[in-house]
């Protein structure tokens, strides 16, 4: 479990964060959401312990957070960031086998880390981009490349994994934001933990166990998707009318629209 | 497909090392008083303790062992110096435009050795070695404060580092004319020719001091490649990936300074091998340190040799500083790349 008890985090005159606990169980997804500048990177960035926080811990397994090696913790949880840029035009396959770089111990890539690479490449479908300079590619074919790469990482987690992803379909087509959330689920059912950012509700109820709702740097709700999901509590937090509609062909899943 | 593996140009560094070794038989040879193939090698075997029927004069086997051969050898060495310390400084600012000179290092040794030339002229007159070791200081002072400002936190950004070197380069520049305003008319001249740059204090022990630092540099350098690679992909993303961005910047900085601290000292400042040289091998082989790095220390060693060749001939029987040279190649050059990248953003 990925646990963060009563999180402060404050930079300057500025609090980021106050009094935030949550817990990522390793099996289900978690959605974060919240208006802009709520605090949902930040809450990420305390997770992957990029953040220093003022007030508050982060246990991992039980354990300090800050009592991991890099090492150690680069093998057990993955962090997508928002934005990736890369300094030099690697191909896409030197970019996601630099994901396997953890398991590598200063040795060479194995037979084993080509094959993780290889089926990371075919699950975020960019297996016929494999050979192509990164740098030239489309930020939605970057966004996936990226996806891939942090994937390698803990494919084969013997422990429970954990991935940490900032809007992972922010720059995806329709069809791909399912297909890279579906996959990720199936991360989760495989026993890892799964976070996410993101912005559109109706991906957070399809695809996430939990949701967690920032405001303001406050957690505003927390639990079961379903039951924290109400339009009283989307006007609250984001200050939009929404109404729930439950078409016959969803068999019961209920959808938010704007009004 | 089958499991891709990177393709790595297994050709290059032996192409590279074989074509260093040509340029370097080549430089020896060609000047004032030209040498034969045949009767350097025959010098050198009787060097060796191999005799050989081969005729050369005692005048040639001076000017070849005493003069030429040092001189080649150390354009290499400090060539290969700068090359690979401009690769690893691109890599650690994850910016293809920076160079060895950008942390300051170059300016620092240079000032130092200035200094040392304008103050206290009559002890260098005496005691020709304080000059070296001048620039050592000024170098691994300009290192030390570097290093103080990456190891102040674990967040210091590339950013951070960039602006010292901006600043310590302003300073050292500052510096460096005051001294210039300062001196006599015959130390204006050396100044001068320290700033310009040239391999003509080339001898056995500077090249076997200088030789020493770089491929120390070098070795310390290569091991730190797949680290290099990680890093391209952003600090954050490094750490994520159980890379401390801030242990590799520190080690990256004190190799380079003790490779550039060390070329200066006896070469002074010279200029855009290290920008050049990086390029080029990425446009062959790609951005792979594990390549880039022991290539562009090859050739950066062949591009100074021949450099230094031209700037011989040029206008001989007199010599043109070969800093001044890279610097007008090289300086078109920074301004086409800088042009081509900004058509890109």
């Amino acid at each position: 479990m990925l646990e963060a008890s009563h999180i402060t985090v404050q930079i300057g005159q500025a609090t980021l964060l106050s009094d935030v606990s949550v817990s990522l169980k390793p099996g289900e997804v978690v959605a974060v959401v919240g208006p802009n500048g709520a605090g949902k990177s930040t809450l990420l960035n305390v997770l992957s312990g990029d953040q220093k926080i003022t007030q508050g811990e982060v246990r991992l397994e039980d354990k300090l957070l800050t009592d991991y090696s890099r090492q150690m913790l680069a093998k057990k949880r993955a962090v997508l960031p928002q934005q990736s840029s890369l300094a030099f035009p690697f191909s896409v396959l030197d970019v996601v086998l630099m994901g396997r770089s953890p398991h590598l111990d200063g040795g060479a890539e194995t037979e084993k880390d080509y094959r993780i690479v290889h089926k990371a490449l075919a699950a975020t479908e960019v297996e016929h981009l494999a050979g192509r300079i990164y740098t030239t590619l489309s930020g939605g074919e970057r966004q996936r490349v990226q996806l891939a790469r942090v994937l390698t990482q803990i494919w084969d987690c013997s422990d429970p994994g954990y991935l940490l992803l900032d809007e992972p379909v922010s720059a995806l087509d329709l069809a791909h934001q399912h297909s890279m959330l579906k996959l990720v689920r199936k991360f989760a059912e495989d026993g890892a933990g799964v976070l996410v950012v993101l912005h559109d509700l109706n991906l957070a109820l399809q695809y996430c166990d939990d949701v967690w709702v920032l405001k303001a740097g406050r957690l505003t709700a927390d639990g079961k998707v379903d039951k924290i999901l109400t339009a009283q509590l989307i006007e609250n937090v984001f200050d939009v009318s929404v109404a729930f509609v439950s078409p016959d062909e969803l068999s019961g899943r209920r959808v938010v629209i704007s009004l | 497909m089958p499991f891709q593996k990177i393709k790595h140009s297994q050709w290059l560094l032996p192409l590279l090392l074989s074509s260093l070794i040509a340029t370097i038989f080549l430089a020896v040879s060609v000047g004032v008083v030209p040498l034969e193939i045949k009767q350097i090698t025959a010098a050198l075997l009787d060097g060796a303790g191999l005799s050989s029927s081969i005729e050369y004069s005692p005048q040639q086997a001076i000017i070849l062992f005493d003069i030429r051969l040092p001189r080649v050898l150390l354009g290499a060495v400090i060539g290969g110096g700068l090359g690979i310390s401009g690769a690893a400084i691109q890599g650690i600012f994850r910016n293809p435009l920076a160079e060895p000179s950008l942390i300051g290092v170059s300016a620092g040794a240079a000032l130092a050795a200035a200094f040392t030339m304008v103050v206290t002229s009559q002890l260098v007159t005496a005691h020709f070695w304080l000059l070296p070791i001048a620039a050592f200081v000024g170098g691994g002072l300009v290192t030390w404060l570097v290093y103080q400002i990456a190891a102040r936190s674990s967040t210091a950004t590339t950013g951070t580092l960039l602006l010292a070197g901006i600043a310590i380069n302003a300073m050292a520049g500052a510096g460096l004319g005051l001294l210039s305003y300062l001196a006599d008319a015959q130390q204006l001249r050396n100044l001068v020719f320290w700033t310009l740059g040239g391999l003509d204090a080339a001898n056995w022990n500077s090249l076997g001091l200088t030789g020493l630092c770089v491929f120390a540099a070098a070795f310390g350098l290569i091991r730190l490649a797949r680290a290099l690679n990680i890093f391209s992909l952003g600090e954050a993303e490094a750490g994520h990936l159980g890379l401390s961005s801030s242990r590799l910047k520190k080690q990256v900085v004190v190799l380079v300074a003790l490779a550039v601290g060390a070329s200066v000292a006896v070469a002074g400042i010279i200029g855009f091998i290290g920008l050049v040289v990086p390029h080029l091998v990425r446009l062959i082989i790609g951005p792979d340190h594990r390549l880039l790095l022991p290539a562009s220390a090859l050739l950066g060693a062949i591009l100074l040799v021949l450099a230094d060749m031209a700037a011989r001939l040029m206008i001989a029987p007199a010599e043109l500083p070969v800093g001044i040279l890279t610097a007008l190649l090289g300086a078109p050059f920074f301004l086409f790349l800088l042009l081509r990248q900004k058509q890109r953003l």
